[in-house]
């Protein structure tokens, strides 16, 4: 690992930046592994974002916590150098390269918490499409695939196979897809037991298991590790497997040492009795050397839809199924055992067992299930196992109906459906009670499912044939103001104004006076209209007593007094209401001239008439806005 | 007068043989050829009528179970569930969203609530905001009748505190909904995973980090959309940016 250190403190912290790359040689389509450690104490805050670097596809990997402890160097008694305890945090990027050549990752910078930190310096990758010492004859890889051409759900083996003919250091493979391919499940095949095994690291991180053996290639013999995986498409489509590529540190040569110098370092590394085949006097000499295998492309079909059974849910391979009865003679209350198999090589994860019959005769209990599955010769091979036991209810003989189980086969490319029965069970008189059949006898709901509707297969219901009502796109209603404007405010007013209007009416009920005064001007509106009417007859009595009549009647209805005791009453009245003294007095002579008149009225002329019709209208109208 | 501007409208905008023919022509044709499986020129049709603004519960419903058929479940239940908007009581809408649900290769990330939450978003969920703000408008106005009847009503007044005290509260249950649903409104637009797989980004680029995967067919809150990427809330702890093509809103 190159670790470039470079410390930058942040801006009002403590805080520095150190960067870290792991390689500065990549192959295209490998990445390269960033790490920007800020020490210190930051907070938890977020990730920094960092800026778009040319030439590379940054992807961010992670977060890790990092810890450190003091460290202080004292040199002639001088502090040289020191370190708080303390942790930091670390952001892990991928950067991919775009493309080959010496490419530079620039000096950046960036904000995390809140502060600006900035990379050292710039750093340069060397990306390569092959490294040197590819395709050597002494280390290859091999990598094949048993088909191309796949139906979903059908497996496809994929060995790898590392030859070499030295010493290798360290076995390291990368493998591109692995890990990132979605639309394929992908299964390790074990290595047979007994045969010599190594493991290898793949991708930097997991291990395989590859079978080490030696083998003959264009006359030559070979050390060779082999490993497989198992992969199953599980969506249809066009796929490239690219290439996998390993680079190894073997042994290239010798060189001649000084004397007591030799082979401890190789000692440490390689699993080889160095000293006793070199006698002491020679050191290897280490060389890398690159291969990359051929990229794989793979097609994955849909399955056919012609010819699809029913009953078929997802099964593909190459199947046997089984079904037996035993026994198939029992004794009432005595159990029958109805077993299933489904045995082959295929997708045994996705196979669905075919659904059993309820037999309303036998008493079921919930059946058990099993798979078991091994890889053999590169195919997935196993059995799926199905086991329901029955008690008859009743004697007879009684009938079990056939069982039929539906999967695709790729190699020939049809599906097929294997059918297993009807089977007869005699059911003999025993020691235990007969059981009736009938839904009251049935009490576990399981048992009475052989009674009730049973959903074969579920889909989709069907299209509706009604098109129905539509309206073009607008605002709904209810989101429009004018709703809640007009569908909320009127009706609070208009209770209001109901409320407003039977408190009215009850108190017109229930207050005599109240009434009184709000009826007074209305009242006295009709007497001066009798007045008006009497005013040019011949009889200036009438006029008169009328006239008297409203002034008298609006004064006692407006001040609450009766007629009688208006004259009374009104000094009293004026004063309390503070009402100009000279009014009263106009009043007063007003009331005294209409008592006089009412008996002597009849000699009065119109002129006179009329003035005192003015005068009492002009009075009321007056006293109208006075005695509210 | 509609299936006269539809008309035009498909005179206008559509593409190869369709020519005046009526809305309800145009679904015949879209459901003979679901009938004959031929589901792509159905949903085409299905698009078609969309387009045209003949947005009805039957359309949705059908165009739902034309990309149920292609295998385009993300598209399946965007349809259904605009179906479901328009009538949310639809049995056979229903069902079949419910059934594309099960099909899910993921399951529906859900929010850890506690049981009052989840009885709130059960009532919530019951009702639609069409039917929230009539309910509200309803029990409002026999509220306010009843109270002008008991200020009339001698007989009536003694029995009204009953009705009065029900109405109140339908009416504030009803008002509390409604404000929740205008609320949900203001809150984005739910959408639904269209692409087989989406990859949910730290940030609204092609190269930020991945932070989860989502399968076709997933539901999620659209917060807000930045060039070619939505962002998008499942759950308090799972928000992210995906491709704007990858996301359907309902």
């Amino acid at each position: 690992m190159i670790f470039l250190w470079g410390a930058i403190p942040a801006r009002g912290g403590d805080e520095v930046l150190s960067v870290d790359l792991d390689k500065e040689e990549a192959l295209l389509g490998d990445s390269v592994g960033l790490t920007l450690t800020i020490q210190g104490n930051p907070s938890n805050a977020q990730r920094p974002l960092l800026p778009e670097i040319p030439d590379f596809e940054t992807q961010y990997v992670g977060t890790s916590m990092e810890s450190y402890s003091s460290f202080t160097m004292i040199i002639q008694g001088k502090k040289m150098e020191e370190k708080k305890s303390g942790g930091g945090i670390q952001f892990h990027y991928a950067l991919t390269p775009k493309k080959t050549g010496v490419l530079v990752i620039p000096q950046f910078s960036f904000t995390f918490d809140g502060k600006n930190y900035e990379t050292p310096r710039a750093y340069t990758i060397r990306v390569a499409e092959t490294l040197e010492n590819e395709n050597r004859e002494d280390i290859f890889l091999k990598t094949t695939v048993d088909k191309n051409n796949l139906y979903l759900g059908e497996s496809a083996l994929f060995t790898f196979e590392w030859y070499f003919r030295k010493n290798i250091q360290d076995y390291s493979l990368t493998i591109p897809w692995l890990g990132s391919l979605k639309d394929f499940l992908v299964e390790d095949v074990k290595p047979e037991q007994g045969k010599q095994t190594v493991d290898i690291r793949v991708n930097g991180k997991d291990r395989v298991t590859a079978t080490k053996k030696s083998a003959l290639y264009n006359g030559k013999r070979y050390t060779v590790l082999t490993f497989q995986k198992i992969m199953t498409p599980i969506s249809a489509g066009d796929y490239t497997l690219e290439g996998s590529f390993l680079k190894a540190v073997l042994l290239g040569g010798f060189e001649e040492l000084p004397q007591g110098n030799h082979s401890r370092f190789f000692n440490e590394y390689f699993d080889f009795d160095w000293d006793e085949f070199f006698a002491g006097k020679r050191r290897a000499v280490p060389e890398s050397a690159f291969s990359r295998a051929e990229p794989i492309p793979i097609t994955a079909k849909p399955l056919p839809q012609n010819g699809r059974p029913a009953n078929f849910s997802g099964a593909v391979g190459s199947f046997d199924f089984q079904v037996d009865v035993n026994p198939k003679s029992v004794q009432r209350g005595e159990p029958v055992t109805l077993t299933g198999k489904v045995v082959g090589s295929g997708n045994f994860n996705e196979l669905q067992f075919p659904e059993f019959p309820e037999i309303p005769d036998f008493k079921g209990y919930a059946p058990e299930t099993k798979t078991d599955t091994s890889i053999a010769d590169g195919l997935v091979i196993g059995k799926k196992s199905f086991e329901k036991v029955l008690v008859g209810r009743r004697e007879g003989t009684f009938g079990i109906p056939p069982i039929t189980f539906s999967y695709f086969d790729p190699t020939v490319g049809e599906y097929k459906t294997i059918a297993r029965g009807p089977f007869q069970v005699e059911v003999k008189p025993g020691a235990a009670p007969e059981e009736p059949v009938s839904p009251t006898a049935v009490s576990n709901p399981e048992e009475r499912h052989g009674k009730e509707i049973k959903v074969i297969t579920q889909d989709i219901r069907y299209i509706k044939t009604e098109i129905g009502a539509w309206s073009h796109p607008e605002v709904p209603f209810y989101q429009k103001k004018f709703f809640w404007i007009f569908g909320f405010l009127p009706l609070p007013f208009l209770s209001a104004i109901f409320f407003l209007i039977e408190k009215q009416r009850r108190r017109f009920r229930t207050d005599l006076d109240y009434a009184r005064r709000v009826q007074a001007s209305k009242k006295a509106r009709e007497g001066l209209e009798q007045c008006e009417r009497t005013l040019e007859g011949g009889d200036g009595g009438a006029f008169y007593a009328a006239a008297s009549r409203s002034l008298t009647g609006f004064l006692a209805d407006k001040l609450g007094l009766s007629p009688s005791s208006v004259t009374s009453g009104l000094d009293d009245a004026f004063k309390e209401r503070k009402i100009d003294e000279k009014l009263l007095a106009d009043l007063r002579s007003t009331l005294e001239r209409l008592e006089i008149a009412k008996f002597s009225g009849s000699r009065s002329d119109l002129v006179e008439r009329k003035e005192m019709y003015g005068r009492v209208k002009a009075l009321v109208n007056q006293l109208e806005k006075l005695l509210r | 007068m509609k299936k006269l501007l539809f008309s035009f409208i498909l005179i206008v905008t559509a593409a190869g043989p369709l020519f005046a023919l009526t809305a309800g022509e145009e679904f015949s044709e879209a459901n003979s050829r679901y009938a004959e499986q031929k589901y792509e020129e159905a949903a085409k049709r299905y698009e078609l009528l969309v387009k045209a603004g003949v947005s009805t519960t039957a359309v949705y419903y059908n165009l739902g179970n034309t990309y149920f058929k292609l295998g385009q479940l993300g598209r399946a239940i965007v349809s259904y569930e605009r179906a479901r908007r328009i009538n949310p009581k639809d049995e056979e809408v229903l069902f079949n969203l419910s059934f594309a649900k099960s099909q899910l290769e993921q399951e529906q990330p859900k929010e850890p609530y506690r049981f009052h939450e989840r009885l709130f978003f059960w009532v919530v969920d019951r009702f639609s905001e069409k039917e929230c703000a009539l309910l509200l408008l309803a029990s409002y106005t026999l509220l306010f009748l009843a109270l002008i009847l008991a200020t009339f009503s001698g007989a009536f007044r003694k029995r009204s505190p009953l009705f009065i005290w029900l109405f109140v509260t339908v009416t504030f249950l009803f008002a509390f909904l409604s404000g929740v649903k205008i609320f949900e409104r203001g809150q984005g637009k739910e959408g639904v995973i269209v692409a087989k797989v989406a990859d949910v980004r730290y940030s609204p680029s092609g190269t930020g980090a991945v932070a989860f995967e989502l399968k076709e067919g997933i539901r999620a809150k659209i917060l807000r959309t930045e060039s070619d990427f939505c962002y998008i809330r499942l759950t308090r702890d799972k928000l992210g940016w995906v491709a704007r093509e990858a996301i359907e809103e309902i």
